[in-house]
């Protein structure tokens, strides 16, 4: 804890992060994000376009100007907040503290300032890594995305790729510095648990989305990423970093993940809950060359 | 299991563009049928054996749990049935919903 003290920077970064998380949050009410709904008015939408005056008599027109919506895009961090895939993070948010506590010994150590420390470096970098690999799933999908998910950043337009791209890529460096010790100047907040589980779900990630193996063109490869992350990784690994760091034990991966009931159990649970996680519930290509649209059913009038 | 149903709502663009989801090779039906035995399955068990063990070992917050998992396992089966499989908007608030039961049991997991 001394060390967070002693590096001012550090802390700042860490607040700063903080208040914009809950900044972009208090914009848009819970629900509508959970939902996954899209507070704002797509502009393109034909019901909203305003007729020609001339073809409305007086009444009409009133009604037609009161129904007019002001329409913005979303400010940047409410769009790269949509760019998460919220529901995926609160499922990582949640995670780490609960472990914390399944690993904790007692009620009473729980509520050290060590316990929060250990929360906190372990919740920075899994969110990060989190975006970076929704980000990277939507970034790969984008024609798919259009059709299943038009409200997505890239697909409703908000978000170039470029910049998708960027964001992503500043998440996964940022999120892996934290698997090195010393970096942060925070050696005592390191450990094997926290390093295994920022690269080994960064690159079951990569493996899911990019080209040579892009796994999800595969149903049962799709499914195993998703239960291998959810459960093992996450569980085991979140597991053993609470008890080295917050608790002080010697916790080798391996042997906890076999031994220890609590833990495996958890690992079990989740996995078989398996959630389609942090992998928005976007579909795989498989021959995709082009977007094969079919042509246009033929309005009635014309049909015969 | 749900990285099955997120495909359910999905089926019509993966059809377009020739995606071979689950849910498109053996109907949206089924998948989600399937998805959601398996989760109410996993919760009754659960919740079952969090009360058979809290019983014997007097923890009453494992017992709660217990009841609460029990409950859900209850409670998704209840609402599924009600959920048309073909229908987009229903089969995703019914993901959604079941996103909600994962948040809980990461609150839950500590009493256990």
């Amino acid at each position: 804890m001394s060390s967070i003290i002693s590096n001012p920077f550090t802390a700042l970064v860490f607040l700063s992060l903080l208040v914009a998380t809950t900044r972009s949050l208090s914009s848009v009410p819970a629900t509508a994000i959970l939902r996954g709904q899209r507070p704002f008015v797509n502009v393109k939408s034909p019901l909203l376009r305003v007729p020609s005056t001339s073809q409305l008599s007086a009444t009409e027109m009133n009604t037609a100007q009161e129904n007019v919506v002001v329409v913005e895009n979303p400010s940047f961090p409410l769009t790269v907040w949509r760019f998460s895939r919220p529901h995926t993070l609160i499922g990582s948010f949640l995670a780490i503290p609960s472990l914390h506590a399944l690993a904790s010994p007692s009620w009473r150590a729980l509520l050290t300032k060590q316990t929060a420390a250990s929360i906190v470096f372990a919740t920075i970098p899994s969110l990060l890594i989190n975006i970076y690999i929704t980000g990277l799933n939507q970034v790969t999908d984008v024609e798919i995305d259009r059709v299943n998910k038009p409200y997505l950043p890239i697909a409703a337009g908000y978000l170039s790729i470029s910049r998708a791209v960027c964001i992503i890529t500043a998440c996964l460096a940022l999120g892996l510095s934290f698997s090195l010790p010393q970096l942060w100047g925070f050696t005592g907040l390191n450990s094997d648990g926290l390093a295994m589980t920022l690269l080994a779900s960064a690159a079951l990630g990569t493996a899911y989305s990019l080209p040579p193996f892009r796994l999800k063109r595969f149903p049962f490869m799709a499914a195993f990423c998703i239960t291998a992350v959810r459960g093992a990784i996450v569980n085991v690994g979140f597991y053993c970093h609470a008890m080295s760091v917050a608790y002080g034990k010697k916790a080798s991966l391996l042997t906890t993940a076999l031994t220890d009931s609590k833990c495996a159990l958890s690992s079990l649970f989740f996995g078989i809950f398996g959630i389609g996680e942090y992998l928005p519930p976007s579909p795989r290509l498989t021959h995709f060359t082009h977007f094969p649209h079919p042509p246009p059913p033929l309005p009635p009038l014309y049909s015969q | 299991m749900i990285a099955l149903m997120k495909d359910v709502p999905d089926v019509e663009g993966d059809k377009m563009s020739f995606i071979r989801t689950m849910a498109v090779r053996l109907g949206q039906r089924k998948i989600f049928s399937i998805s959601h035995q398996i989760l109410s399955l996993l919760m009754l068990s659960v919740g079952g054996s969090c009360l058979v063990s809290g019983f014997f070992d007097k923890a009453f917050l494992r017992c709660a749990a217990g009841v609460a998992a029990c409950w859900s396992g209850i409670e998704i089966d209840k609402n599924a049935r009600q959920v048309d499989p073909g229908s987009k908007d229903e089969v995703f608030s019914f993901y959604m919903a079941m996103w909600k039961v994962f948040y809980l049991s990461y609150v839950a997991l500590p009493f256990v």
